[in-house]
């Protein structure tokens, strides 16, 4: 007994608690992902009665079938990666040259024009004014209205601006503009080369945000050919509620019951497929930008 | 200086996240408060709209499909999604509108959640179509609210061109007095049913089968029931072999109900149960002595595993599991009941029966039944005040209310929809010929025939089962056509048969109220009262609070809660509907 824990030193035996801890963590995180992937090729009915928990159980891909089947999904796939593509590209188009003017110390009034961009992030104005003001606009139904909404995070911009201020010198700047450049061009040449960094922060931060976003399409789209991804999703999602709904609604016939417990069961068949369907795309995307958060994300000086 | 920095700024991140959390639960808060500021300018814009009616007058009686314009009109009509809502313009049921009626609609659906922010921001910024419809959650306050503030068309103006409703008014005085309002107007319809009696007995269900596997007879009485339940427990009644998987009882408000009215309960609610008496005093039942013996007698079931374990947590998917898999032989309103009881579709494998009221209490005597409401308490269809088309829109209601107009809003048209199928001898609407690439009937009716939901707010017997039920032989009834299309129904059919012979009591449950003023005092005291009751109903059952030892606590924070001034706001506006 004594030889073994002499010989199993300090170290090898902080590596081992290392391992110990980190596959405790590794399997905490991988089972949810597992587990929505067994229940999406499970039976429904062994998935409802819990019977579902470390393998699939009557292994099914009707769900699949479903899904491939449905032909709007594919239509919110599209304008999905419409939405997401136009509205992160505009996003950064104008978070970028915000933040770095607002990282430069020469700029004039630059602490009220933070307060100013604080307050927003503080205080919105509220749905209704937001809704007068895109229809004013006539971006209701638009699918305009979806990239130019929230064009600039607040959050974001401060994000940005710390990691101008912090990574690069002003040395840097002032060289280049003893060399004749003007501000649009150090912009151009000099800071975006330099923040590769912070872009793929950006792209990630927002690109996930236009992804899951489903609030804005819901309120100021009406028309389906336009809606989001993650609308028809929902849309499906709570199509199981509506045989418990229609329990108690005194106009509905047992047959009809019988229909939208159908409905149900077949949402409920979908749920989990429609789940892999719609993050698979970020699963890719992810760990490509991930690595930028290693030097990417700073606020005040606390590295995040 | 640097440690201050890093203390800033990890609370900034972490108001950031507070912040960005709290917007989205926000949104309908300050959606509801903006539209009651937003309102207020607008009440005076609009109350008007009182159009002489012109009517040629063809009211001879007639309910046939009479065109309503002759110039082709186009309304707009707006409401939130259910299954197919955004088929709706798409469905025969409105082609031929257009065609019959000269009313052409064009419909837009909304998310059935986004719903209420919607409707917010369609008054606040004068964006109302002509129609809104469909509506599911529409209160009978919400809607006098909003026709007070002047958004609404009063269609009580226009009664005179809408014979049917007028009839169905007359004829049925408690849905006059639901849809109008203590002012005198009319803002909006109501489901309402005029179907046969049965469909008034509420969802709750034995299996005939369990009864004959452990050889008892169907329970009358309590003391009955629990022996029956015991038997289903200790026996093997699901007849698989094992005697242990059986759950005697699925609990739910409905599977509680004729227990509830066992003891002079008479309430469809399964958290606050309020009624009103012969002499028209409003009560809340939960602080008397007849709910506490109640609830001692639930207590038993539950101790002694008579009732599901996890009554209080179980889901919807889950209780259909159970049902569909046989494991328990008593049951409320659950929709597995329409699916066909069992895997195989099979309702005569079970042998489901309806169950009426039991009696054996000191409280009550005679079997009671509580009946369903045939006024639904929402409100379906509203419209604009500022619509062009008042009197077209009010005609067009006033055809829902034909036979023709409401078979066209459950089922479309025969002949372009469904063929009269025969069964046993009475006509019942079929669709099979017409439902072309969709997968059942149903869904053709749902997504293709009609627009569902939109304008099927007058249930009636004409071409459906009901028909059938309530004239076919009683012997005729569980067996063969009848029960393979009616199931449920037809048990309800046979109970309620039994029922009348037994003299069971009917009882109406208490009618949906509205308010004045006091709406928003006694919002906030129902909603403690009934969080507070609906908890405490869970720790008596299941013995976490003792019924002897904690009653008169529960009873004073009950009392602490305005448990008297929420009854008084309930006696007033109960005795204003009534005065009406």
């Amino acid at each position: 007994m004594k030889t073994i824990r002499k010989q199993i030193s300090g170290d090898k035996f902080f590596q081992l608690m290392v391992t110990i801890i980190l596959t405790v963590f590794f399997i905490i995180e991988l089972y949810p992902m597992l587990y929505v992937v067994f229940c999406s090729i499970s039976n429904p009915d062994a998935v409802a009665s819990g019977e579902v928990l470390l393998w699939p159980v009557g292994i099914t891909l009707q769900g699949y079938q479903k899904v491939f089947q449905y032909r709007d999904l594919w239509i919110g796939y599209g304008n999905t990666i419409f939405y997401t593509l136009a509205g992160t590209a505009l996003n950064l188009a104008i978070t970028l040259p915000c933040a770095y003017a607002m990282s430069r110390k020469e700029l004039m009034g630059r602490n009220q024009l933070m307060l100013f961009f604080m307050i927003t992030m503080y205080v919105s104005g509220g749905l209704i004014p937001t809704y007068l003001n895109v229809k004013s606009f006539g971006l209701l139904d638009s699918r305009w209205c979806m990239v130019i909404l929230g064009a600039i995070s607040v959050y974001n911009m401060i994000v940005a601006r710390t990691f101008f201020a912090n990574s690069i010198p002003d040395e840097i700047i002032e060289a280049a503009r003893i060399d004749g450049c003007n501000d649009f061009r150090i912009f151009g040449k000099i800071i975006l080369p330099l923040s590769k960094a912070i872009t793929g922060v950006l792209v990630l931060y927002y690109g996930t945000g236009h992804w899951n976003a489903y609030f804005d399409a819901m309120i100021y789209l009406d028309d389906r050919k336009k809606f989001p991804l993650q609308l028809f999703l929902r849309e499906i999602l709570i199509q199981s509620k509506f045989a418990e709904e229609a329990l108690t609604d005194s106009t509905v016939s047992a047959e009809e019951l019988a229909y939208l417990a159908e409905l149900s069961k077949n949402a409920d068949l979908m749920k989990y497929c429609i789940i892999i369907v719609s993050t698979v795309p970020l699963m890719f995307i992810y760990p490509k930008l991930q690595k930028f958060f290693e030097k990417g994300v700073m606020i005040g000086s606390v590295k995040g | 200086m640097k440690k201050r920095k890093q203390i800033l700024s990890v609370l900034l991140a972490a108001a950031m996240v507070t912040t960005m959390l709290g917007g989205c639960g926000n949104a309908q808060g300050t959606s509801g408060k903006s539209s009651t500021a937003s309102s207020t300018s607008k009440s005076e814009s609009t109350q008007n709209a009182v159009v002489e009616s012109t009517v040629e007058s063809n009211d001879d009686g007639t309910e046939d499909s009479v065109r309503i314009s002759e110039e082709t009109i186009e309304i707009t009509l707006a409401g939130p999604a259910s299954v197919t809502t955004n088929e709706w313009n798409e469905s025969v049921q409105f082609a031929e509108y257009e065609k019959r009626l000269g009313i052409k609609i064009n419909a837009t659906a909304y998310d059935s959640e986004a719903w209420s922010s919607k409707l917010t921001l369609m008054l606040a910024s004068d964006e109302l179509p002509d129609i809104l419809a469909g509506l599911t959650a529409t209160t009978r306050e919400d809607v006098y609210k909003y026709g007070q503030e002047g958004y609404l068309l009063d269609l009580s103006q226009y009664l005179d061109v809408m014979p049917n409703l007028t009839r169905i008014m007359e004829e049925y005085p408690e849905y006059a007095r639901h849809i109008t309002m203590e002012n005198g107007a009319i803002y909006g319809i109501s489901p309402f049913s005029v179907r046969i009696e049965s469909w008034n007995l509420q969802d709750v269900y034995m299996s005939q089968t369990w009864l004959d596997n452990v050889g008892m007879d169907a329970p009358e009485t309590l003391d009955e029931l629990y022996e029956v339940l015991k038997a289903f427990k200790e026996q093997d009644a699901n007849g698989n072999g094992d005697t242990d998987d059986e759950i005697p009882m699925l609990y739910s408000a409905y599977s509680c109900f004729p227990i509830l009215w066992a003891y002079g309960i008479y309430s469809t609610d399964g958290k606050l149960h309020e009624m009103v008496d012969e002499d028209g005093n409003y009560m809340v039942m939960n602080v008397t002595e007849n709910y506490r013996d109640y609830l001692r007698y639930i207590h038993k079931l539950y101790k002694e595993g008579l009732i599901n374990e996890d009554a209080f947590v179980i889901s919807s998917d889950e209780k259909d599991q159970l049902i569909n898999n046989g494991k328990t032989g008593y049951v409320g309103n659950v929709t597995s009941i329409f699916l066909g009881l069992d895997n195989e579709g099979d309702y005569s494998k079970q042998k489901w029966f309806a169950v009426t009221g039991f009696t054996g209490t000191e409280y009550n005597s005679e079997s009671v039944v509580v009946e369903r409401e045939r006024v639904g308490a929402n409100f379906r269809v509203l419209v604009s005040a500022d619509t062009k088309y008042p009197e077209e829109i009010a005609k067009l209601i006033d055809y829902l209310f034909t036979v023709e107009g409401a078979i066209s809003a459950s089922n479309g048209y025969e002949g372009l929809t469904f063929d009269f199928n025969d069964i046993e001898g009475y006509p019942v609407v079929d669709h099979t010929n017409y439902i072309g690439d969709y997968e059942s009937s149903e869904a053709y009716r749902t997504r293709k025939a009609t627009s569902r939901g939109a304008f099927n707010f007058y249930s009636i017997n004409e071409g459906t089962i009901y028909d059938m039920l309530q004239n076919i032989d009683t012997d005729k009834l569980m067996e063969g056509e009848c029960y393979k299309v009616a199931g449920a129904n037809a048990t309800k059919q046979l109970a309620w048969r039994k029922a009348v012979q037994k003299g069971v009591q009917f009882k109406k449950p208490l009618p949906s109220l509205s308010y004045g003023d006091d709406g928003a005092e006694r919002a906030t005291l129902y909603t403690d009262i009934v969080n507070y009751c609906a908890t405490a109903n869970v720790q008596f059952i299941t013995g976490e609070r003792d019924l002897d030892k904690d009653w008169d606590t529960y009873l004073e924070e009950l009392e602490k809660m305005g448990l008297q001034r929420y009854i008084e706001i309930q006696q007033n506006a109960y005795d204003r509907l009534m005065g009406n």
